[in-house]
């Protein structure tokens, strides 16, 4: 893959996580094992620490994906059940 | 499990410190165990957060149980190495539990599925099938990801996506957790996870 085309995809996931984050609601909070987290809590958590900004950025993107191909493929499922009289 | 007329003993409350709960333990030999509070690698925390409950020093009293448990992290060692040391069966978690108040009757749904699954079967007298259940649970958790994530509440998704990955019931299909042994992991490469694991470290 070329050098750009991946700094655009991690562009991507990077503001995709940001859009996220920023429209929590004001009261809500991340329960992280012993840590509780206010919404401006996770904003400055995710700039002070890589790990975290990753770990948050990697599971959306993948809790999206997945959902997505899921609905994706239950539809393309039953649409080819419908057209399987032509085989396929 | 009151309605369903199961007995158990509850220590909920400041009362959960490691001697009451050994104690206990120790007397109600038969009981399985119930766990809702912080955990880490090695052990489930006492009330407090400064001792521990059960750790590897003392988790041969899980010893026959089954061992049922919402708390961080572990799956990643103590659960494991409770299920080695001959607990019938151990529902853990191998990674930081983490939820979004907003789904807060989601997360509950979620962490408790396993166990209603649990009690349903045993009082009706049924084989647990921890490997069955795992599956349910999994699919519980996918099913109210799916629901969140229709709601907008990415977050919250993802965090149960989270959490249904790091789920395991050892003992009902669960992966062993990698060791950090080097002749462990060579000895589970070589004989396969089944022998690999009953190879007993030299004392």
């Amino acid at each position: 893959m070329k050098e750009k085309a991946a700094a655009e995809l991690g562009r991507q996931v990077l503001d995709n996580t940001l859009k996220v984050i920023m429209d929590l609601p004001d009261g809500e909070k991340m329960v992280l094992g012993q840590e509780v987290l206010t919404k401006t809590e996770i904003i400055k958590k995710f700039w002070d620490d890589e790990k975290f900004a990753f770990n948050i950025a990697e599971q959306l993107d993948k809790s999206v994906k997945e959902f997505l191909f899921r609905t994706q493929y239950k539809k393309a499922r039953r649409k080819r059940k419908r057209n399987n009289s032509d085989g396929l | 499990m009151k309605k369903a007329g199961t007995s158990y003993l509850d220590y909920s409350g400041d009362e959960a410190t490691p001697p009451v709960v050994q104690d206990m333990l120790k007397a109600w030999k038969s009981a399985h165990f119930l766990f809702y509070d912080h955990g880490s690698e090695t052990g489930l925390v006492a009330q407090g957060g400064v001792d521990y409950i059960i750790a590897k020093s003392n988790d041969e009293l899980l010893i026959g149980r089954i061992v049922y448990t919402l708390a961080c992290s572990w799956g990643l060692d103590g659960g494991w190495e409770a299920k080695r040391k001959g607990a019938r069966a151990v529902h853990c978690y191998a990674a930081v539990v983490g939820f979004m108040t907003s789904a807060l009757p989601e997360f509950q749904e979620s962490f408790n599925h396993g166990f209603k699954l649990l009690h349903e079967r045993m009082s009706e007298g049924l084989d647990p099938n921890f490997k069955g259940i795992l599956a349910l649970e999994k699919e519980k958790m996918t099913e109210l990801s799916d629901k969140l994530m229709k709601q907008g509440n990415f977050m919250a998704a993802s965090w149960m996506n989270t959490n249904r990955d790091s789920l395991r019931w050892y003992n009902g299909g669960g992966a062993p957790p990698e060791s950090k042994c080097f002749w462990r992991r060579l000895a589970v490469r070589l004989f396969g996870p089944k022998l690999g694991w009953s190879l007993l470290k030299r004392k």
